[in-house]
């Protein structure tokens, strides 16, 4: 589903992934951690094209990235969903117009544009919510729409940058729910995340990186090797 | 495509409502731009059109020696006068005719006249008016050469002046044209670079959930076009409601002030500012939004 092999990212003189290889299977749930400007979010904007890698192949769904011609970038991301820590939402238009949005840059017929959000945003928790518009929702509901946005064109990866970095606990867990129910449905998930306690909790595929390189990848990981060794210590 | 076109121009006036206050500020900025550009058209256009009324008042005009039969020779003279490249028009007028101007010309003292009018003194003479001043030298030579011609007379340095200014007048107007179209055009540009910059995050935004760049491009360059347009009308209303009190006004108190007729100078005037206004509008959006909505 995803393979990362060699991926080099330079930005100038700084280095942001070295050699980084990676594979990430088809219904993964991956978390991906290490220190700021370990290079987790330069991983993410090379997985739905935002970046190029200066060398090595991406592989997304057969596709090579590093190749991929301009052109074939708006299909890759209806694809892929994102989800940032900013949200990035349109401020001018309501919750609901922010998920219809994504299907009509699609194309999709009006009708299934009418089916298909409610069904998106009551999945999320925020059928009451449809027609208010960004900045009077909490940031919890904000990431909540964002998510819907992302998973409206039904994907089949989800990517997540910090998405918890807003929020406060209930929120986050309440966000951690959907990504795991995608997930449980076959959706590939990759989350990037500096959210210790819900990686301890979770017990999924962890990632960590520093300094650009891969120094750990654990089936059932928690957020530092030290949580990783202690619960195979316990085993 | 259509589909594409449709939902461009919807969206694009969309945008135009939806940000009010940025709309307004950025037709504002065109409308006083070509405002501005405007008057100075209006102005230049004057310039040009003084300039021509006075060159069409140059005259030379050409004396018959008192010998001169008109009957017979008449003919012959004006069709060679006429014949002089620059030549606009040729008028004769006979000595008779001539002699009745004078009598107008002296109004309550015509009795003075009595005393030639037996005998008239004056002579049949011919005036030309000169399309290009420029080159009244030269017809006043070629007169000169042609037979039963006693006399040529202008007024060499009063035509020579006049050309001098009107030329002026008219490269004045030429380059205040250009300079001014120069500014707005820049000012017209960056304010639409501007409204743009503005919605750099919406692009951004746009583009990660997978939109096409015609997708984004489409409803920001009609929503430009739409800006120039409005701002253009703006100030083509203002221009064409000014000038023509303008020259109402004019031409009742002061008649013999020469000034464009607003028909159909002001429907020329406002197809330009509509063209000038959608066109930098369109382009000026084309090329900000294209940096932004590279992938």
């Amino acid at each position: 589903m995803i393979v990362l092999s060699h991926v080099t990212k330079k930005y100038g003189d700084i280095t942001a992934l070295k050699r980084f290889t990676v594979h990430i299977r088809k219904g993964d749930f991956a978390f991906v951690v290490g220190p700021s400007g370990a290079g987790k979010s330069t991983l993410i904007r090379l997985l739905h094209c935002q970046e190029r890698p200066t060398e090595g192949t991406i592989m997304v769904d057969g596709v090579n990235l590093a190749r991929m011609p301009r052109k074939q970038i708006p299909s890759l991301r209806r694809k892929v969903g994102v989800v940032f820590q900013d949200f990035k939402l349109l401020q001018g238009r309501t919750a609901y117009q922010n998920v219809s949005f994504a299907l009509e840059v699609t194309g999709a017929p009006g009708a299934y544009i009418k089916r298909r959000v409610p069904q998106v945003l009551n999945m999320v928790g925020l059928s009451d919510r449809a027609d208010i518009r960004p900045h009077k929702l909490s940031g919890g509901e904000q990431q909540r729409v964002a998510l819907a946005r992302a998973i409206v064109n039904s994907p089949s990866i989800v990517l997540a940058d910090e998405p918890t970095g807003n929020l406060d606990r209930d929120n986050a867990w309440h966000v951690m729910q959907i990504l795991e129910s995608l997930n449980k449905r076959g959706v590939t998930v990759v989350v990037a995340t500096h959210d210790w306690p819900i990686v301890d909790a979770m017990k999924k595929r962890v990632i960590e990186i520093e300094n650009g390189r891969l120094i750990r990848d654990d089936l059932e990981g928690g957020y530092s090797q030290d949580v990783a060794s202690s619960r195979a210590v316990s085993r | 495509m259509w589909r594409l076109l449709g939902r461009s121009v919807v969206e694009g006036f969309k945008g135009v409502f939806s940000h009010g206050l940025m709309s307004l500020a950025s037709m504002g900025t065109v409308a006083i731009s070509l405002l501005v550009l405007a008057l100075f058209l209006v102005l230049a256009a004057n310039l040009a059109y003084v300039a021509d009324v006075l060159e069409e008042q140059v005259e030379v005009v050409v004396y018959c020696n008192p010998e001169f039969d008109r009957d017979q020779w008449g003919d012959l003279l004006m069709d060679k006068l006429s014949d002089i490249p620059a030549v606009a028009s040729v008028t004769f007028v006979t000595k008779e005719e001539a002699l009745d101007r004078l009598r107008e010309q002296f109004g309550a003292q015509a009795e003075l006249l009595e005393a030639v009018e037996e005998d008239n003194p004056l002579r049949d003479s011919v005036e030309i008016t000169v399309s290009n001043p420029a080159e009244i030298d030269n017809i006043v030579q070629q007169a000169r050469q042609l037979e039963s011609v006693e006399d040529v007379v202008y007024q060499r340095e009063v035509v020579q002046r006049l050309y001098a200014l009107t030329e002026a007048l008219r490269s004045a107007g030429v380059v205040l044209v250009f300079l001014l179209a120069v500014a707005t055009f820049l000012l017209i540009s960056n304010t639409v670079r501007l409204t743009i910059y503005a919605r750099r995050e919406q692009i951004e935004i746009m583009k990660l959930v997978g939109a096409t760049p015609a997708f984004i491009w489409g409803p920001l360059v009609i929503e430009g076009t739409v800006l120039g347009l409005l701002g253009a009308s703006l100030a083509g209303g203002v221009i064409a409601w000014g000038y023509a009190d303008l020259f109402a006004a004019v031409e009742a108190s002061l008649p013999f002030v020469p000034i464009v007729r607003p028909t159909p100078f002001l429907h020329n005037l406002l197809q330009l500012l509509l063209a000038v206004g959608g066109v930098l509008g369109m382009l000026s959006s084309c090329f900000s939004v294209w940096r932004y909505v590279r992938l």
